[in-house]
């Protein structure tokens, strides 16, 4: 085998990966992003960091405050977004859990201001970290140590809380999401469809088609888990309101239905509709 | 027009699916190809043969994602080209030549167990990427497979370059480890 080979056997990768790879991911505008506190972070001296070496020790020299945008860093030290294993299932970061506005202290490093949901139960500790996709149960995959608790509520097992401590985090319950956990999905008529997404934001239509019919109005917003009842709604994202928005479908093709949004501009506004898919996997 | 009804024209054998295909893909495969070739003629050509190579295989193919199944071809359709330039460029055309008659005598280009080996490492690298977590995958197909710039990239996916860069060689690392045990290294 030679490089040139390998180069070829790419060129026959799925083509549904060719195409997913193909999306963009939208920066988020300024303001939302939350601002870093300080210039450099201070290395954490503790008994147990000893253990991990020189080469760590040199990870973890002072370097600037990252950028946070939903509790979440721009980009993570080492380059390597943490990635758990929880109970035979994958998890990613998703952000600091709480009210947002997240400060760092004078030492760099972001404490509290954050908090665990009603009914997530500890499940047990970070056991190792690696730099690889986590092989056992509790291990975390990373860029730079990190440690905390975990815990779970089974009646929600696609999300996961950690309270976290790394060199620019303690103590903060960080939210983990499953890999393929979708929000902003609403349910209509046993079926499950995504209302709200990257690729999605910015499409839609200004009428309804004629042979739409009424369904009714989105009743509630659960988190962290898919909605279960017609007309029920999933959301992370707190600038988008779900409860009472118009749901309209069409009676000969259940693959699309119709949310209504307002756009809303100084000294007016106006409704258009959503063209929301289908979640084929649901 | 959508890809099916363009699908469809080649099925009826109208030579308006290459008019179709052109308008809706001819930018994207030049972009394609262009990340590979350099010179503006030879990315046009090799666009040209990619309608012609689609021409051939549809039918009795059907591609339901036309976009990725062009890139497919344009790509290596390229890369054949630039084989061919290198080799050209050699100067030694002569010296190619000479290596490609003995390389004659010890397998058969194109040989069963050549391309026997070649239809297991596509199977061993498609394997390696249905593993890997969609993001990095995405990445590293950006690379590998559309020759798109660390910088381009980071672009496309709201990153850092260094963060690129990182997922990069994170996941090299991965494919060769997959590769020692698949036997292959």
């Amino acid at each position: 085998m030679t490089a040139e080979t390998l180069f070829r056997s790419i060129g026959t990768a799925d083509e549904e990966f060719l195409e997913h790879s193909e999306r963009r991911v939208r920066r988020r505008p300024p303001w939302r992003i939350l601002a870093a506190a300080a210039a450099c972070l201070c290395l954490i001296a503790a008994g147990s960091w000893a253990l991990w070496g020189e080469n760590i020790r040199e990870a973890l020299a002072p370097r600037r405050v990252m950028e946070l945008e939903y509790g979440c860093p721009i980009e993570f030290p080492g380059g390597i977004d943490p990635v758990l294993r929880v109970n035979g299932r994958l998890y990613r970061w998703a952000g600091l859990n709480g009210s947002g506005g997240y400060r760092a202290d004078e030492d760099g490093i972001i404490r509290g201001h954050t908090y665990l949901p009603e009914g997530f139960q500890e499940a047990g500790e970070i056991s190792s970290v690696t730099e690889e996709t986590p092989a056992e149960d509790f291990q975390i995959q990373a860029g730079t140590p990190i440690s905390g608790t975990v815990y779970v509520d089974l009646e929600a097992p696609l999300v996961v809380y950690v309270r976290v401590t790394t060199y620019w985090l303690e103590d903060c319950f960080v939210r983990f999401v499953g890999m393929e956990y979708r929000t902003g999905t609403v349910r209509i008529d046993g079926k499950l469809y995504q209302f709200f997404s990257e690729e999605l934001d910015g499409g839609g239509l200004k009428e309804l088609p004629p042979e739409a019919v009424y369904v009714g109005e989105i009743q509630k917003v659960v988190e962290d888990r898919y909605p279960v009842h017609d007309l029920e709604a999933n959301n992370d994202d707190w600038n988008i309101h779900m409860v009472g928005r118009q749901v309209y479908r069409d009676p000969t093709d259940d693959s699309v239905v119709y949310i209504s949004d307002e756009r809303v501009w100084r000294g007016g506004s106006e409704t258009w509709w959503r063209v929301c898919p289908l979640l084929e996997e649901h | 027009m959508e890809d099916a009804q363009i699908v469809a024209l080649y099925w009826a054998r109208d030579e308006e699916a290459l008019r179709e295909t052109d308008r809706r893909y001819g930018p994207y495969c030049r972009t394609v190809a262009g990340r590979i070739l350099t010179a503006p003629e030879e990315v046009e050509e090799c666009v040209n043969d990619t309608w012609l190579r689609a021409w051939n295989v549809i039918p009795p193919q059907r591609p339901t994602r036309l976009r990725a199944f062009l890139a497919k071809i344009t790509r290596n359709l390229a890369l054949d080209r630039l084989k061919a330039q290198t080799r050209a460029k050699r100067g030694g055309g002569e010296a190619a030549l000479a290596l490609e008659e003995l390389a004659e005598c010890v397998a058969a280009p194109g040989g069963v167990e050549e391309e026997v080996q070649q239809r297991e490492l596509e199977l061993a690298v498609h394997g390696f990427l249905s593993g890997l977590p969609p993001r990095d995958r995405d990445i590293f197909l950006r690379r590998y497979f559309f020759v798109e710039p660390v910088g381009e990239i980071a672009g496309r996916y709201a990153m850092g370059e260094n963060a690129v860069s990182a997922a990069l060689s994170r996941t090299r690392k991965k494919l060769r480890t997959h590769l020692e045990r698949e036997g292959w290294l």
